[in-house]
């Protein structure tokens, strides 16, 4: 059952341009996925492409100057912004990306009992749980966030979602930062949540990471999804791969081929008429350059290309 | 031009315990150096002390065979781990990416940074976005400015010209490529010399090219930028 449906979400900022315009920017466009309860469904892209504001579309954290239009649905209810403020902390968590996130002026122990106490009690063992888990000592819950190297703040960060019992989580880059088996320990337990019954939106640069616990992957691209894949799509030299920024992406892997993509993601300012990803692509046509291809279902995912097959 | 810390030892308190006592690492120009280290065992302090950031309890960091300037450039710049926190929010970008020193022409274009983005403020980038900034402004027209000073000669000024033009025209890779994070392909990295090791665990963390250091995990990218 799908627990998180977000559909054609659009989201744009209102920016002032001289005294008296403003101008609108378009910044992520017609963005469509489920994450169904139970599943780990990782979001990878490049920066700028839209990740963190998805996440935080979905928490009700946009700034002022952001409009969203398109349907965002929790638990089979539109999510809006009342039943956010209702539901976030308690059944909807973020782990944030930026470590800013913690209070300065408590010390990260009681920051992370706080999370527990949205959801009910025995804070303090859950706390002592979580850290032990992480590798976190157990003074670390006495210290302030400035007293946190970075690698320890992102493993707080988590601790604060992982605690706090919801049954939606979105993890906005959770592991940068982090050794392989710290980032890989952060993956075990967002698993074993998923597994327990949570749906988790997992987003992140780490694509092997996602794909070493994640269900189902879905690629950001210039604001919009360009694929939605199985993880065990990726595979081999990912012929089963949908799209050709997705396979551009796998074949980049020092894995596999280390072969870079030339170019850059396109500005949302100065987008392409048709395909946004046509100007890198080498299987554009004409028809790319003109019209947007629609975000069809194919082969148990779905992709945003003419082509695909 | 050599970078040098000569037995570095840190603590916060004059009374506290030392984070870690009697280390030593030296750059040469055109080297690339991997500090390793689990996380908290003092990775980023000792990179603060190498770049001027944070004043060494004891020993000292030499660059070129002289203290580190205490006031203005720093001709060692630190890239740090977390960039919203190494920019001032309430300042636009074309002001903090000045601070290193007037960008040399193309630098900016070559770290995939929009012209239009100068006009905003850090809020208003995605994290990514906001640590090219960071780059751009290590790698900024200071360097060149701070080393002539420093140094009349003239086939080191090449030197380092070189290695800057070098550094800006490759970083194809760019934060934009998601998973370069692999510590399999850093294994490969770098040159990660034991006698500065911090910790004991071999986790690659942090970096130093020339005299930027870059406080990261991502060995692999930072290597892809240098080739």
């Amino acid at each position: 059952m799908a627990l998180l449906e977000v559909e054609g979400l659009t989201v744009s900022f209102r920016r002032q341009s001289g005294l008296f315009r403003q101008r609108t920017m378009e910044v992520i466009h017609g963005l469509e996925l489920t994450v169904d309860a139970g599943q780990v469904v990782a979001v990878v892209g490049s920066s700028g492409s839209g990740k963190s504001l998805l996440a935080h579309a979905i928490m009700g954290l946009l700034p002022d100057n952001a409009h969203y239009s398109g349907s965002i649905r929790y638990d089979g209810a539109p999510l809006d912004a009342a039943r956010q403020a209702a539901l976030r902390g308690k059944e909807i968590a973020i782990v944030p990306q930026s470590v800013t996130y913690l209070d300065p002026l408590m010390r990260v122990g009681k920051q992370v009992r706080h999370a527990v106490a949205a959801s009910g009690e025995g804070g303090e063992q859950l706390q002592k749980q979580v850290f032990a888990r992480n590798g976190l000592a157990e003074e670390t819950a006495r210290l302030y966030p400035h007293e946190l190297s970075g690698g320890m703040a992102r493993r707080v960060l988590a601790s604060t979602a992982i605690v706090s019992g919801a049954k939606l989580i979105v993890a906005d880059e959770p592991t940068p930062g982090l050794n392989e088996e710290a980032a890989r320990e952060t993956a075990r337990q967002f698993r074993e949540l998923a597994d327990a019954g949570c749906a988790v939106l997992f987003i992140t640069h780490d694509i092997q990471l996602a794909l070493s616990f994640a269900d189902r992957i879905v690629v950001l691209y210039a604001g919009t999804v360009m694929e939605n894949a199985a993880a065990a799509d990726f595979a081999g030299d990912g012929e089963r791969l949908r799209h050709p920024y997705t396979k551009a992406l796998w074949q980049a892997l020092p894995g596999n081929d280390f072969k870079p993509l030339g170019g850059s993601q396109p500005h949302p300012d100065k987008l392409p008429p048709g395909c946004l990803f046509a100007p890198r692509c080498s299987h554009a046509s004409e028809e790319c350059g003109s019209q947007r291809p629609e975000f069809m279902p194919l082969r148990d995912g779905a992709v945003r290309c003419f082509y695909a097959s | 031009m050599l970078l040098e810390g000569k037995g570095l030892g840190y603590r916060y308190d004059r009374r506290g315990d030392w984070i870690f006592r009697d280390r030593n690492l030296s750059v040469a120009a055109g080297e690339i150096v991997g500090i390793a280290g689990p996380s908290g065992c003092g990775k980023t302090t000792f990179a603060k002390l190498l770049a001027g950031c944070a004043i060494p309890g004891e020993g000292e960091v030499l660059y070129g065979g002289m203290p580190l300037a205490v006031k203005g450039y720093s001709p060692v710049q630190m890239v740090f781990q977390h960039p919203e926190r190494a920019v001032n929010p309430r300042w636009r970008m074309q002001r903090i990416v000045a601070e290193g020193g007037m960008p040399e022409p193309g630098l900016l274009e070559a770290m995939g940074i929009a012209e239009e983005w100068l006009g905003r403020r850090p809020g208003e980038l995605s994290g990514g976005e906001l640590q090219r900034f960071c780059i751009a402004r290590a790698l900024g027209g200071g360097h060149k400015d701070a080393d002539r000073r420093r140094d009349d000669d003239d086939a080191r000024c090449a030197d380092a010209g070189a290695n800057l033009e070098r550094r800006a025209g490759n970083r194809e890779a760019a934060p934009a490529w998601p998973g370069l994070h692999q510590p399999r392909a850093a294994a490969a990295a770098p040159v990660v010399r034991p006698d500065c090791r911090v910790g004991g665990l071999t986790v690659c963390c942090l970096l130093l090219i020339g005299a930027v250091v870059l406080d990261c995990q991502d060995v692999v990218s930072a290597r892809v930028k240098q080739q």
